[in-house]
């Protein structure tokens, strides 16, 4: 005699737990490519805000940033955070829309060795929200040197 | 005389199979959902990633060119930053057909191919370097193409990209002590993707609102040589009196 046998919980239960392993898995993947597409977004935006004060910097040149007693250059300032704009009001500078999500901190130290003198610019950016996810160390630095 | 035993099985009944169907489109059609939604983001995704990288590429190759721009010597040492760069404007198509040409110092110089003697001196000859912006086939955007002129040598065309949704070069100007000026250039462009390409290949549309992925890139960069001029105005240039560019014409 046949025996017709249905389903059991624990084999609906395993089939279950099977998919949504499955669905976990896939729905990971996707978050992990958009999560990496937008960090690539704003590290390239990071990188940028990092290396302009330092181009901007070098074209004035030492003795222009030297000779006034407190360094004031138009757009950047010196030794804290700054919020960035996407059009910086003092100088005209276009930034990406998305520039505003993040502030930058310009540090700029006298140095002088064997009669060289010159400057050490070091630039920090991190982004103003997510500080820890974005950036695997926080945030994004540069440094340049501009001789005398 | 034997006969095989009958087993009777019950068929399906119609309310059961009617149970089953709602039960299984509640199970997935949120599942579906769920799917095209992922798939529709990590399309969109890989379409940024793919345009960052792009814009990258892009944003390096013009940083490298007005990093490395310069002026050919024509008699006289006033230059002003103006003259780095020449911005041809479009009157009628927007942003279809602008130019912005510039001469910079060539990227291959081991072999001294670009030195050329003029009686007594040598003279360093410079390549021409010109953006152009022009329709693309995928329309509204541009296509940007890269043309770098070298006298005396074909004329080398790349394009760059043909998703440009907006470019430009800016001049920032700087004010130096004694009244000279320096300044930088500022590149902003946007590079989009139409999401129509990407559903074509994928999935059906559902974002009439949003129809193109756009990314923006941006540099800020000086020029080597117009930031020594701008350093040192009264120094001796006898450095630029050797820069010449002659386009044959």
């Amino acid at each position: 005699m046949l025996k017709n046998k249905a389903y059991t919980m624990i084999e609906m239960l395993l089939a279950i737990l099977f998919l949504g392993f499955i669905s976990i898995f896939y729905l990971q993947t996707n978050s992990f490519v958009n999560r990496e597409a937008k960090m690539l977004a704003y590290q390239t935006i990071a990188e940028n805000l990092a290396r302009e004060p330092i181009e901007l910097l070098d074209t004035y040149g030492y003795h222009q940033i030297c000779q006034l007693d407190s360094i004031q250059i138009p757009g950047i300032k010196i030794n804290q955070w700054q919020k960035m704009e996407a059009e910086c009001s003092e100088t005209g500078i276009e930034r990406p829309a998305k520039a505003y999500s993040f502030e930058r901190k310009v540090t700029v130290t006298k140095l002088t060795h064997a009669k060289r003198k010159a400057l050490l610019i070091k630039v920090a950016v991190r982004h103003t929200q997510d500080r820890s996810s974005l950036f695997r160390t926080g945030e994004i630095s540069n440094s340049g040197i501009i001789l005398e | 005389m034997k006969f095989a035993p009958v087993s009777f099985k019950r068929a399906f009944s119609f309310t059961e199979i009617v149970m089953v169907a709602l039960l299984l489109s509640l199970i997935f059609f949120p599942i579906m959902s769920l799917y095209q939604f992922a798939t529709r983001n990590s399309m969109n995704a890989m379409a940024s990633q793919e345009m960052i990288a792009t814009g990258r590429k892009i944003s390096s190759q013009i940083r490298n060119d007005l990093k490395n721009s310069c002026f050919p010597y024509q008699g006289s040492f006033s230059i002003s930053f103006d003259d780095m760069l020449s911005v041809k404007t479009s009157s009628s198509k927007g942003l279809e057909g602008v130019e912005y040409s510039f001469f910079r110092f060539p990227s291959n110089n081991k072999t001294g191919l670009y030195q050329k003697r003029e009686g007594a001196f040598y003279t360093q000859s410079l390549v021409k370097i010109v953006y152009r912006l022009e329709k693309s086939q995928e329309e509204p955007l541009l296509k940007l193409i890269r043309t770098e002129i070298f006298p005396g040598m074909p004329e080398k065309l790349t394009v760059l990209s043909d998703r440009i949704n907006f470019f430009h070069i800016k001049k920032i100007q700087i004010r130096m002590k004694d009244g000279f000026h320096s300044g930088v250039f500022n590149l902003f462009f946007q590079l989009a993707n139409p999401l129509s390409k990407i559903r074509q290949e994928n999935i059906q549309p559902k974002e009439a609102l949003h129809p193109m992925i756009i990314h923006e890139f941006y540099e800020v960069v000086g020029s080597d040589f117009f930031s020594l001029l701008a350093k040192f105005p009264e120094s001796v240039r006898n450095w630029n009196t050797s820069l010449s560019f002659s386009d044959g014409k």
